[in-house]
């Protein structure tokens, strides 16, 4: 059932250029989150988000240091070794100091690729923040323009906010099948199609998903041992997610940059303040964001007591904002009673077996 | 009277303990993993069986445990560690609420209730300072058995600190120490107090209470349980045989299955 996803992640960078080829776009890499792709679509182009990857590290490390994470090291030693070479220029968040670090060495290592940044503020409320957003939007819609040569038109900008609308009600629907019949999808299938979203061009991935969405809510409904929340950025490396099934600990629901945060918040509504302001700060809690209108803690908490969830942190190595929150969410969480549990993991990582003893040991306290 | 087992291998050792009903030890058998980490908890649990006067027929269950606890398909259950020492050091010290379980490769800290229950537990992270291993490359660098180095560490004169926590540089640390002129207990006891602080902030991750105590290959070492009980300030519960306390509690668990 999810073997077409699987296959995009297993050749992500052939199957990338072989779209490029068949629509004859101009591919914009984003790097990796908070950056509207209905924007890039509306501009003639094609986004690519690179979230790193399994690649052993051999060049990037001149450049990076070796306690930077491993989702920067990996995707830089990806563009050295010419797997980006499709891609026709960045657009980089300031979701955190690793990725702006990033972006400078991008700026020189690949001049020829123009990069856009689109920073996010801190700032402490919404009024302050919006003005910002919207100046750093248009700048980026300008900068992404000069790469695919078209300009911004409110016609194909509406189209493309209609086709990502569809995509997220999909997604939205396949996080509902998850809620209600943890056991119809196992973590590795269903955080592989998440994966391949960041490759698949969206019309293609609604094709797909959509037969599967059908299959996966039809499916009779199965009891749940163990119910789990997992929390942090992205879920690398999947291969991870097979320990879950493999030990029986169901994923009920998570709290990930590059899951539900992003879901739970609507599509770019407009290319205004208010509008931008909503995409970027209106889904769920994130740590890459400095919001002081939320509270992760709270906010893991409640979700958790309400699903009836223990919490695992799959935390990336040397990820700041992560590393940042842990302690105090792991004590918040403790205090409320709220069985949770963390572990550290680096992408190019292929033996489980401590993280294995340290997810049933949690499963047997449960 | 019916007898159970555990065997517990870890990433170095495989241990096996045969038990009655009244969790009283029969046998039990201790020897090195080597390449095949089945066939040496085939063996220890042999052994034991052999120490005990029995057979494979005579025991009703079994329960494996340890880094390659998925290995023994004859197993009833497979139990992680962390459950298996709470329940057995639990037996020998019902009071018991937090204990430290230093083996080999991994470092474990644990909070326990009632009935050796594991409430929260911690691990060290894959590298191996804190952990039997770190120890083991510091004892072969200074030429000493690991009960010499720990000997040696407990006549020490002088105060030294190790500056690398690192196992690798640690060894190059202690060499460059020995060429220095420093005396070997003053180095032992300098990479005893390295692993006791690195155990320290592990357990206190957990809490510490004052009924504490340790298991594991590491608890024999005493100039490392002396340094743990200096920096926690309480006393450490040993039992008899700590490096047994897995697969004992395996057993344990066998027969409550
Ligand atoms: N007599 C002794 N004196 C001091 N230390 C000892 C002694 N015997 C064993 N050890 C220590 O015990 C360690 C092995 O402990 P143990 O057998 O509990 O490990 P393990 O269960 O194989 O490993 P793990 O639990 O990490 O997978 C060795 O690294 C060694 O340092
Ligand atoms: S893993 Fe963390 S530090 Fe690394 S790029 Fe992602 S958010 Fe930034
Ligand atoms: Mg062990």
């Amino acid at each position: 059932m999810f073997e077409k996803f699987i296959e995009v992640n297993r050749d992500s960078a052939n199957r990338a250029r072989q779209w490029k080829q068949k629509t004859g776009k101009k591919v914009i890499g984003v790097m990796p989150e908070y950056f509207p792709s209905e924007v890039i679509t509306a501009l003639g182009a094609y986004p690519v988000h690179f979230k790193g990857t399994q690649i052993p590290i051999s060049r990037a490390d001149t450049y990076l240091q070796s306690f930077s994470c491993t989702t920067t090291r990996t995707i830089l030693e990806q563009a050295m070794q010419g797997d980006m070479d499709y891609v026709d220029g960045f657009v980089f968040t300031t979701m955190c100091d690793n990725q702006q670090n990033l972006a400078e060495v991008f700026k020189k290592l690949f001049p020829e690729k123009p990069v856009v940044t689109f920073m996010i503020p801190f700032a402490n409320d919404a009024s302050v923040r919006q003005p910002h957003l919207k100046e750093q939007l248009d700048k980026a819609i300008a900068g992404i323009s000069r790469i695919t040569g078209t300009g911004f038109t409110q016609d194909a900008f509406q189209t493309a906010r209609a086709l990502y609308e569809r995509r997220a009600a999909l997604i939205n629907r396949l996080y509902d099948v998850r809620r209600r019949n943890p056991k119809a999808v196992s973590a590795y299938g269903f955080y592989s199609i998440l994966k391949a979203d960041a490759v698949v061009p969206a019309e293609e991935f609604t094709a797909l998903l959509e037969p599967v969405v059908s299959a996966l809510e039809n499916k009779d409904v199965l009891p749940v041992e163990h119910r789990i929340i997992i929390s942090g950025i992205t879920p690398e490396p999947l291969e991870l997610a097979k320990v879950f099934d493999e030990i029986d600990l169901s994923i009920v629901d998570d709290d990930l940059t590059s899951g539900m945060r992003q879901f739970s918040r609507g599509v770019l509504s407009g290319i205004d303040g208010a509008g931008i302001d909503r995409f970027v700060f209106g889904g769920s809690p994130c740590s890459t964001l400095f919001n002081p209108a939320q509270d992760r803690r709270a906010y893991l908490a409640d979700k958790a007591a309400r699903d009836k969830a223990a919490v695992v942190l799959w935390q990336i190595k040397f990820c700041e904002p992560e590393a940042f929150d842990r302690p105090d969410l792991i004590a918040f969480l403790k205090q409320r009673g709220i069985p949770v549990t963390s572990f550290e993991v680096e992408l190019q990582m292929n033996s489980f077996e401590g993280i294995k003893t340290r997810l049933q040991a949690f499963k047997e306290i449960l | 009277m019916k007898h159970f087992a555990g065997i517990d291998v870890g990433s170095l050792t495989a241990k096996a303990v045969v038990i009655d009903e009244n969790n009283r030890i029969l046998g039990s058998h201790i020897m090195p993993v080597g390449q095949d980490s089945l066939a040496a908890g085939m063996n220890a649990y042999a052994q034991a069986l052999v120490k005990a006067g029995l057979k494979k027929e005579d025991v009703a269950a079994v329960v494996s445990t340890g880094y390659s606890r998925k290995r023994f398909t004859e197993a009833t259950m497979q139990k992680t560690e962390i459950s298996c020492h709470a329940r057995g050091v639990s037996v020998v010290f019902p009071k018991v609420a937090t204990l430290i379980d230093v083996g080999g490769q991994d470092s474990k800290a644990m909070k326990i209730g009632k009935d050796g229950k594991v409430l929260d537990f911690a691990m060290n992270d894959k590298c191996a300072a804190g952990t039997g291993r770190f120890v083991d490359v510091m004892a072969h660098a200074l030429n000493l058995t690991l009960g010499g180095l720990s000997d040696a560490a407990l006549s020490f004169k002088e105060e030294l600190t190790l500056s690398s926590t690192c196992t690798v540089f640690g060894e190059s640390e202690v060499i460059s120490l020995l060429s220095q002129g420093q005396s070997v207990p003053d180095i032992s006891w300098a990479i005893i107090k390295s692993i006791a602080d690195r155990l320290v902030s592990l357990v206190k991750r957990v809490g510490i209470e004052q009924d504490i105590a340790m298991s594991g290959g590491m608890a024999k070492n005493r100039a490392l349980v002396s340094r743990l009980e200096d920096r926690i300030g309480f006393d450490i519960h040993v039992p008899g045989e700590p490096q047994i306390m897995g697969a004992f509690g395996a057993a344990v668990i066998a027969k409550g299955e």
